[in-house]
């Protein structure tokens, strides 16, 4: 399946990764109401982690066997059969984070939205042509496509 | 080939996935001693206190069985295994033959005998009928004695506090979940349940029940101290149903059925997954894995379960918990690395045995968790980047290059 690739020499630590992402998983889809009237600063479902000069964009790598799934109690999380992507049904989602304890990436968050939980984790932008992280990032630090057989 | 599956739950779930993932032609029958299709089982503390509602308790969506073309038989029993001719007896007279046989029976709550305890004077808090006879019984202002204060006992205790209910725990050991927690842990959490309104009662256990003519609880515990309630929730464990095994020549029960790496049980063609196997910690994600690799192995896989160690996830009034290995090791052997701060209820504990993640331990403050989970499972040394293990910034940086390398090329 296609998935997004971390290329961290070409990583330049901008950040904006999270925020496209952020904005690509609001209501509005729009930067200034993402941020300032749906509250969702810190919500990215993907990770820059730093050591600097070092920086890479960490999210989750839509396992075959994924162990949120397995450890999921409500049956939220699945992997969709046809394309591959591990995604939470947000609102069969009850707030255990077994998921978190399961991801060997650190890659699922625990968040919440409006009194909800939400698990932080990257769903590709199932309904998009290409991940929003992939699309806005700068540099191709972060790359989308196929690099082995198999879902 | 024709598969039965005894039992209705995660781990029969996954095993059908497991087996169709090999044979998409083979007919599958699942018999189910409940009435109700797959449900999150732990989910049933949610729908308590109606943050779940009947319609969100599938594990899998109706056309799961379907889809899968999989024959449900809901409110049947099987009632005895025939390895010989390969059949399985319901309670209703029926035989079903099968080729592949999955036990996937579960556990069922262990009642402790005690003086005066009839099957109407307490609850037990481990199926969707359970909460469904308790929900009429717990209403505001009345009091609950829960007996055991592990995962099961907290969360019954969470929906009842919930509800309006007053609820006192009673815990045989010296502190709350004692397998997880550890003492420092252990007290912290006693003084938030006591801030919410808890009694809690350690080192102590019921001996002795009477249902007064007003209805009302009337109890005795091993201390001498009485206690007064309208509801008793007994929650101290489960035990694996073993019983359509038992006698058979080929099977060893221990606790649970003993099972080998392709989760076989020494009777042709049978595999055992879940609550029922023998070491198997009872934890949700170990029944899932197991359900499936049973159900490929069934199809023709020939797939190797590696015991997991134990790890979970524990919530009850806001604060979280996530334990893994061997969370409560102290002393000779071990090196501990702790955060604690008391004012925030944080609290996170590594446990190092010869520089390898053992255990670990943390509340409040559970963020990239899974980590420390696959450097425990994959036994990885962690010498190199001890010092950072602790760090807020904690992430897969932290580790050697070459293994941050292949996780991001995964």
């Amino acid at each position: 399946m296609k998935k997004v690739y971390a290329r961290p020499a070409y990583c330049m630590n901008c950040h904006l990764c999270e925020v496209n992402c952020i904005v690509a998983h609001s209501r509005s889809r729009d930067l200034f109401r993402a941020y300032k009237r749906e509250n969702l600063r810190g919500t990215a479902r993907v990770i820059v982690e730093e050591r600097l000069p070092l920086s890479v964009a960490v999210q989750c790598r839509h396992c075959d066997d994924p162990r949120c799934v397995a450890g999921c109690i409500s049956g939220a999380m699945v992997k969709d059969p046809e394309t591959g992507i591990v995604y939470c049904q947000e609102d069969k989602c009850v707030g255990c984070w077994t998921c978190v304890a399961g991801c060997p990436y650190g890659a699922i968050r625990p968040g919440e939205k409006n009194g909800r939980p939400v698990p932080l984790k990257c769903d590709l932008c199932r309904e998009a042509d290409e991940p929003a992280c992939v699309a806005g990032c700068p540099n191709r630090a972060l790359v989308f496509e196929e690099r082995r057989a198999g879902a | 080939m024709n598969y039965v599956i005894i039992g209705n739950s995660v781990a029969a779930v996954n095993a059908v996935a497991g087996i169709r993932e090999y044979d998409r032609e083979g007919s599958i029958t699942i018999v189910s001693a409940e009435n109700y299709y797959a449900y999150g089982r732990p989910l049933i503390s949610y729908w308590l206190e109606k943050r779940v509602q009947d319609q969100d308790m599938p594990y899998r969506p109706q056309e799961f069985y379907e889809k899968n073309c999989v024959r449900v038989l809901l409110g049947r029993r099987a009632v005895k295994l025939d390895p010989e001719v390969r059949q399985v007896h319901l309670d209703n007279g029926e035989k079903l033959p099968y080729d592949r046989l999955l036990l996937a029976t579960g556990g069922r709550p262990f009642v402790p005998p005690i003086a005066g305890l009839t099957a109407a004077n307490y609850f037990t808090f481990i199926n969707y009928d359970d909460v469904r006879r308790l929900e009429a019984f717990a209403i505001p202002g009345r009091e609950a004695v829960i007996l055991g204060a592990g995962p099961t006992g907290l969360k019954a205790m969470e929906s009842l506090v919930q509800r309006g209910v007053k609820v006192t725990l009673v815990e045989l050991a010296d502190r709350i979940w004692a397998p997880a927690l550890d003492p420092e842990a252990g007290a912290l959490i006693a003084g938030f349940l006591q801030d919410n309104g808890i009694s809690l009662y350690l080192n102590d256990t019921l001996t002795g029940i009477r249902q007064e003519d007003d209805g009302h609880l009337h109890m005795e515990l091993k201390s001498g101290r009485e206690l007064k309630a309208d509801i008793l929730v007994i929650a101290i464990g489960v035990r694996p149903n073993v019983e359509l095994l038992e006698g058979l020549p080929g099977v060893t029960i221990n606790r649970g059925v003993v099972v080998g790496p392709d989760l076989s049980t020494g009777l042709p063609g049978v595999y055992a997954a879940g609550d029922v196997v023998d070491g198997n910690p009872p934890l949700l994600p170990h029944a899932a894995i197991q359900g499936k690799i049973a159900g490929r192995n069934m199809a023709g896989a020939q797939e190797t379960y590696l015991p997991l160690p134990p790890y979970n996830a524990l919530g009850f009034l806001g604060l979280h918990i996530i334990s893994m290995g061997n969370s409560v090791a102290t002393g000779e052997g071990y090196e501990l690395l702790t955060e604690v701060d008391p004012a925030t209820l944080v609290y996170r504990k590594l446990v190092l045995k010869d520089n390898r993640l053992s255990g670990a331990l943390l509340i409040n403050k559970i963020d990239r968790a899974g980590i420390y989970r696959q450097l425990l499972e994959e036994g990885i040394e962690v010498t190199s980047f001890k010092d950072a293990l602790l760090r807020p910034d904690f992430g897969l940086l932290s580790l050697p290059e070459t293994i941050w390398k292949q996780k991001l090329a995964e």
